[in-house]
């Protein structure tokens, strides 16, 4: 009874000390004491591993009860590109491809993704069935369900309906005989192959330009009809340059959710099960710097064509 | 009026219309005013127009759903039956052989529980400290805001495999290996699975609620703490709705972080993705081990198809929890995202 009482008399006593201070001294206190959570978690799981593994990517690491490092500079880097080989993969390989494949997935989900949420905008009869269609992907485990029909699985399917392979060659003897060119033949049958993948990586994007989408005053659009322009010249004029602003979030989403997939975060667990931590590390900066290179290049250039309100 | 030829043409751009206009001939004859002669070419374009998105939407629809189907079809198949021709998409024997041997390999009842309990408290927690923080961002100007919100857009474009190591020993040295306590406090520090994206989302949710609200709280004197619980979370239920699902999925779906600092380092808790994802490279070893080898005939189980067939029917069962949520649910996907406003 009496520690109840005390505990009131203390938020008595604090909240005539907080009348006192200035509203927006106020503000700033609890805003820390908000974001306070956060900052112990960064600084111990974010500040603090992110030092440490710059620090062992300079270190051969050991791990024996305890961590024992010794300095061998640049060892490491130089070792990666140079002579690091695991399962008969090398790792200058393996980022390029996944770099290439970063490249082509970009662009090719950027404009999917704006193409079909402006299809699954309109207004047409059964749409809530496509739409909730459309985000199957985005619950799906991408890794698991590939790892499930990679290899063995997908042989296993072939053998169970061949016709699909055969089906493919008769679109691109179709295509030939239409009289296209080889390379557009190539990049047609390529994005069919890729629809599969496309589709699949490109949920939570369809759904954030959705969004934007239905952001956009509908006055806008009113008043381009007036002035005669086509739905054509308003999608560039008015839907585009509204939902520009989403192409860096979009871009940054695609990147970052193919972190814990990518073939060169498979390379670092394997680097990593082989007991070598100090190269592992290194690999895991090579990989954060080059995302980051990225993704510095591609705002450098868009942050120009984006339009905003300011 | 005059007998007006074919004023259609400047009207009808695409090949595609031209062809309708053909195949409609007599409707030009039978059509000789001009306004609905217009009227007919919009129509037809509305048509073309209308059949173009339900070829690309349906064709798009099939890709996703197909090989769902096309899964669910195989894993109802007898073992028996893998090699038959016969067999395509209707198994000849309906069976739940599959299934049976999945779940005993999967662990299924332990580890789908334990992946419930995981993701449940991690979404909550998750929940409960992103909206905390996107809301200080999105409100409160303290010192150091902006490094502070730049910090945040760091941890989102960090791969996850840059802190793993230190990480996993931070968890070793604490003795939280193998618990699911180690994925409970990443989440509730807000440093959980793709926290920072949550911490985005809610601070451009909350900067979209008028300000009004607040300060009308504020004047009857209600504290950060009862303004935050009792004016600003009521109304970020869109946000909240949102998020949770996300994080939940993500959890739920996450074999790299579980699988590391849980049930890669603790047998007894398994984790459903994590489990698929090791079943991959010693299915053979965990079906010798659980004697199913013996149940089924040999000359099936020395079938290399036998255990791609086995790893499908668990992918299904680990997703089918979720589709199934998703079934219900999928209204909230969808409006919830559109109602967070976050376009800003």
């Amino acid at each position: 009874m009496v520690a109840v009482n005390r505990i009131k008399r203390l938020r008595g006593t604090i909240r005539q000390r907080l009348a006192n201070v200035p509203y927006l001294t106020q503000k700033k206190f609890w805003g820390l004491v908000f974001v306070m959570p956060w900052v112990i978690g960064f600084m111990i799981f974010f500040a603090y591993p992110f030092v440490l593994t710059v620090y062992y990517s300079f270190h051969e690491v050991e791990l024996r009860g305890e961590i024992i490092t010794t300095f061998v500079g640049m060892q490491n880097f130089i070792n990666a590109f140079q002579s690091l080989v695991i399962d008969n993969v090398i790792f200058s390989r393996v980022m390029v491809e996944s770099l290439q494949d970063l490249m082509i997935n970009l662009p090719v989900v950027l404009i999917f993704s704006l193409f079909i949420a402006v299809l699954l905008n309109t207004e047409f009869r059964g749409r809530a069935y496509v739409r909730a269609i459309f985000f199957i992907p985005v619950i799906f485990n991408a890794a698991a369900i590939n790892i499930a029909m990679s290899g063995q699985f997908s042989s296993y399917l072939q053998a169970s309906n061949e016709d699909s392979l055969f089906q493919l060659r008769a679109f691109q003897a179709f295509l030939m005989e239409m009289g296209l060119g080889r390379g557009l033949i190539a990049f047609l049958i390529l994005s069919v192959e890729r629809i599969f993948t496309i589709v699949n990586i490109s949920g939570v994007q369809i759904l954030v330009f959705l969004a934007a989408l239905q952001s956009i005053p509908r006055h806008l659009y009113e008043a381009a009809a007036i002035e005669g322009a086509t739905k054509y010249e308003s999608f560039w004029k008015i839907t585009f340059p509204m939902v520009s602003p989403m192409f860096l979030t979009v871009i940054v989403f695609t990147i970052v959710s193919t972190f814990v997939n990518s073939p060169i975060t498979q390379f670092i667990t394997r680097v990593s099960d082989r007991f070598a931590y100090g190269m592992s590390s290194a690999l895991s900066l090579i990989f954060f710097l080059m995302n980051f290179v990225v993704l510095l290049i591609i705002y450098l250039i868009i942050r120009k064509s984006v339009f905003s309100y300011d | 009026m005059t007998d007006q030829k074919i004023t259609l043409k400047p009207t009808l751009r695409s090949r595609v219309s031209k062809r309708f206009l053909q195949w409609g001939k007599g409707m030009e004859v039978l059509v000789r005013d001009p306004d609905k002669q217009r009227v007919l070419a919009s129509r037809i374009k509305q048509l073309g127009l209308t059949l173009a998105r339900f070829v690309i939407l349906f064709g798009l629809s099939f890709v996703i759903v197909y090989p769902i189907i096309q899964q669910v079809a195989i894993a109802f198949r007898a073992p028996e039956d893998i090699n038959n021709v016969a067999v395509v998409w209707i198994p000849e024997t309906l069976s739940i052989e599959n299934f049976r041997i999945a779940m005993a390999a999967l662990d299924y009842w332990t580890a789908f529980q334990n992946t419930v309990f995981l993701a449940f408290f991690a979404t909550l927690l998750q929940v409960a400290s992103t909206s905390l923080v996107g809301y200080a961002f999105a409100r409160f100007k303290f010192p150091g805001h902006n490094l502070l919100f730049i910090l945040v857009l760091l941890t989102i474009i960090v791969p996850p495999a840059t802190l793993a190591f230190p990480q996993f020993l931070y968890f070793r040295r604490a003795g939280l290996l193998g618990q699911p306590g180690a994925i409970f406090l990443m989440s509730g520090l807000g440093m959980g699975i793709n926290s920072g994206i949550f911490i985005y989302l809610f601070r451009q949710f909350f900067k979209g609620i008028p300000l009004e609200l607040e300060e009308a709280a504020q004047v009857d004197g209600a504290s950060a703490f009862k303004i935050f619980y009792t004016v600003m979370l009521p109304n970020a239920r869109g946000a909240i709705v949102t998020v949770a699902l996300f994080a939940f999925v993500w959890q739920w779906n996450d074999s790299y972080f579980s699988g590391m600092f849980i049930s890669g380092a603790n047998v007894d808790f398994p984790i459903l993705a994590h489990r698929l994802t090791t079943l991959v490279h010693g299915l053979q070893g965990t079906l010798t081990t659980l004697g199913i080898w013996r149940l089924v005939g040999q000359d099936v189980t020395e079938n290399p198809l036998f255990v791609s067939l086995i790893l499908n029917t668990a992918g299904i069962m680990v997703m089918a929890p979720l589709l199934i949520m998703y079934l219900f649910v999928q209204r909230l996907f969808v409006e919830g995202i559109e109602r967070t406003g976050i376009t800003g």
